[in-house]
């Protein structure tokens, strides 16, 4: 249990024992708490008074299944408030392997530079001058950080979009194979790491350091349950991946399509996962793949051309939806490119994608066209005028081209689920603090009777204490480690005491289910009071006006919660 | 009556004759539901999440037309 802290100033490391004030927490928990409690919520997010917090989860380093799950928080530049990105990879699961509950980054050098922060195998932290990976791109800059450092590293880094310090920024990790394909994506961190000086960090594999379990033995049944429990659910996501939501999302008329225009795509057909899957066979590609450290899902895919040559990794359903539907493109080797390109330059796919679309609507390209998708995100990384307008996500293209109809929540864009045909949503979106996030509180299922949903997804009943249980819940969870996709393992015998003993099992305490809820409360209590401080109030807990006014085909609603219901959302 | 399903996510992996992006035809009796349908198939009910039919959403009593076009999604899940 160690903080290992980096003051890009002086340049000087310190590290040290975590704070009795931060001890059991990982993850978004330990990330949110430590901003509020340290970052001035007025700062600029990009000045040197913020801090970029990088925590694997509590339950990460352990031997449950799927764990490898990464929190990178900070004062976000794109929402102007606090911020939590989660991404898979190995680099959770290696930090954790090293004992270190997180890295936090302070300050900022007074003349910019360009840095490779290293941690070796046996935990020891080095600052090393990065001008030569200057501008670089990231799969360039990880085959050249590894040829020097060897393949047994892990490396989580920033493209020409982070050094640019644009704010729809990614900030990209090392997947199982070594690629700089799976992203921190939201809320432009990648600008605050390049704000702060800092390219890369690189970070050894194999360490044997992980923190001790309390009680291993009380660990070991849990563990087994939930794994159990996992793999048997995991069919679907093993064979399509993410991209098995994009038939029926599309079918419930949910499908954001051409700047959320429509709420189905005419071309669907040519985008679905089942279709994508068929490419990727067809071109002897990879359907199922392990994109992250101890992963037994192995949702992830490597999407190939016509020559079965790579070209990225992994094609996910969000993406499928920003660079398909979102902007009227049915080409699902253009989508492929954008998605790559996206990591490569080191940009938010959902941000991104949702400022072309913006774009397009403000008439300055056709819907359709992948091309000048394509055209457009090469500009980003050039640095031209109009690339760093994009660069910094719709709400930017939105007041460059005086343009209302902008998706966005908090300054942050929308994800693939239109809030007028899934009312729950709405809820999600507009009063996480997070900004418009669907990972925030999933609540699609519940609002879909025909999956067992009991909510009408049509109308504000239930819809606010169903966002509110769901936001709570996705705060624990991002806060042990645990994947998303891998909560299938809460349905296992024994349901959350599983993962309460487990918390127990290393804490060396009692963990209770009230204690878990607890946990949520106290984590969202702690990101809206640094949004208060930071100048938020409840006006900003609503969706763009479009939601509120333009009925989405085919059913043509539109949100029908209630500002007095937002509001309720989060009554403590 | 001829009518056409296609089987979304891994639906159609043990129905022989299924092309996962086409679907297939198949002959069932006149007043046949979607019901009826999915249990030809040897599919489990749990297995069913929503059911259209011509791009309508349908419940699975529905009955059937000659020369309706069936899609069938599983139940989902994810974030």
């Amino acid at each position: 249990m160690k903080f290992v802290t980096i003051d890009m100033a002086s340049g000087s490391i310190r590290t040290g024992s975590v704070p009795q004030a931060y001890e059991g927490l990982g993850g978004r928990g330990l990330t949110s708490i430590m901003i509020d409690n340290e970052v001035p919520a007025t700062c600029d997010p990009l000045g040197l008074e913020n801090k970029l917090i990088i925590a694997p989860g509590f339950l990460s380093g352990t031997s449950l299944v799927n764990t490898s799950r990464l929190s990178i928080g900070a004062k976000s530049p794109l929402t102007g408030g606090i911020k939590e990105s989660n991404v898979g990879g190995t680099i959770a699961a290696d930090l954790a392997h090293l004992g270190i509950t997180a890295i936090i980054v302070e300050g900022k050098p007074a003349h910019g530079g360009c840095h490779i922060l290293k941690i070796d195998l046996a935990g020891n932290a080095e600052l090393i001058d990065g001008t030569a990976y200057k501008g670089m791109r990231t799969y360039a800059l990880v085959a050249k950080l590894k040829k020097t450092y060897g393949e047994k590293n892990s490396v989580t880094c920033i493209g020409p979009a982070g050094e640019f310090q644009l704010t729809a920024a990614s900030i990209q990790t090392t997947d199982a194979d070594g690629r700089p394909c799976r992203a921190a994506g939201r809320g432009g961190l990648g600008a605050v790491m390049g704000s702060k000086g800092l390219k890369a960090i690189i970070v050894a594999q194999g360490g044997k350091a992980t923190d001790p379990l309390a009680d291993p033995e009380l660990f070991k049944a849990p563990a087994k349950r939930y794994a159990k429990a996992v793999k048997e659910s995991s069919a679907e996501l093993a064979q399509l991946g993410s991209a098995v939501l994009v038939a029926p999302i599309n079918a419930v008329g949910a499908f954001p399509t051409c700047n959320a225009k429509f709420g189905q795509f005419e071309e669907i057909d040519k985008i679905t996962g089942e279709t994508m899957a068929e490419i990727i066979k067809q071109r002897g590609g990879k359907t199922t793949h392990k994109g992250c450290a101890q992963c037994i899902i192995n949702c992830s895919n490597e999407y190939v051309d016509e020559d079965g040559k790579y070209v990225t990794s992994s094609l996910e359903y969000e993406t499928i939806w920003s660079m398909g539907a979102m902007i009227g493109n049915a080409d699902l080797d253009v989508i492929a490119k954008l998605d790559f390109l996206c990591d490569d330059i080191g940009l938010d796919t959902i941000s991104t994608g949702v400022a072309i679309a913006v774009a397009m609507d403000a008439g300055y390209k056709p819907f359709g066209e992948g091309q000048a998708a394509v055209t457009m995100l090469e500009e980003v990384a050039e640095g031209t005028e109009f690339g760093k307008i994009i660069g910094n996500g719709p709400a930017a293209v939105g007041r460059h081209f005086n343009h209302a109809r902008v998706p966005v929540v908090k300054g942050q864009s929308i994800s693939a689920y239109d809030p007028r045909a899934i009312q729950g949503m709405a809820v999600t979106y507009a009063t996480s603090p997070m900004g418009a996030d669907h990972t925030a509180g999933w609540v699609v299922a519940e609002n879909l009777q025909e999956f067992g949903g009991t909510l009408d997804r049509f109308s504000a009943q239930g819809q606010v204490e169903t966002s509110r249980n769901s936001q709570l819940n996705m705060a624990a969870v991002d806060t042990v480690g645990i994947c998303d996709f891998a909560q299938s393992g809460f349905g296992a015998p024994g349901g959350l005491a599983n993962v309460c003993n487990m918390i127990a099992a290393k804490l060396g305490k009692p963990f209770s289910e009230e204690d878990w809820h607890a946990l949520g409360i106290r984590i969202l209590k702690a990101e809206r009071a640094f949004n208060r401080k930071a100048g938020f109030t409840s006006k900003d807990d609503r969706l763009p006006k479009m939601f509120y006014e333009e009925p989405l085909p085919p059913h043509n609603k539109v949100v029908v919660i209630s500002d007095k219901e937002m509001d309720q959302t989060f009554d403590f | 009556m001829k009518v056409h399903i296609r089987l979304f996510g891994t639906l159609g992996n043990k129905v022989p004759d299924h092309d996962p992006l086409k679907g297939f035809a198949l002959e069932v009796p006149v007043r046949s539901t979607v019901e009826d349908l999915i249990e030809k198939l040897d599919i489990p009910q749990s297995k069913i999440g929503i059911v259209s039919i011509n791009g309508q959403l349908v419940k699975v009593q529905k009955q059937l037309n000659d020369g309706d076009f069936i899609r069938v999604f599983q139940p989902i899940f994810g974030g």
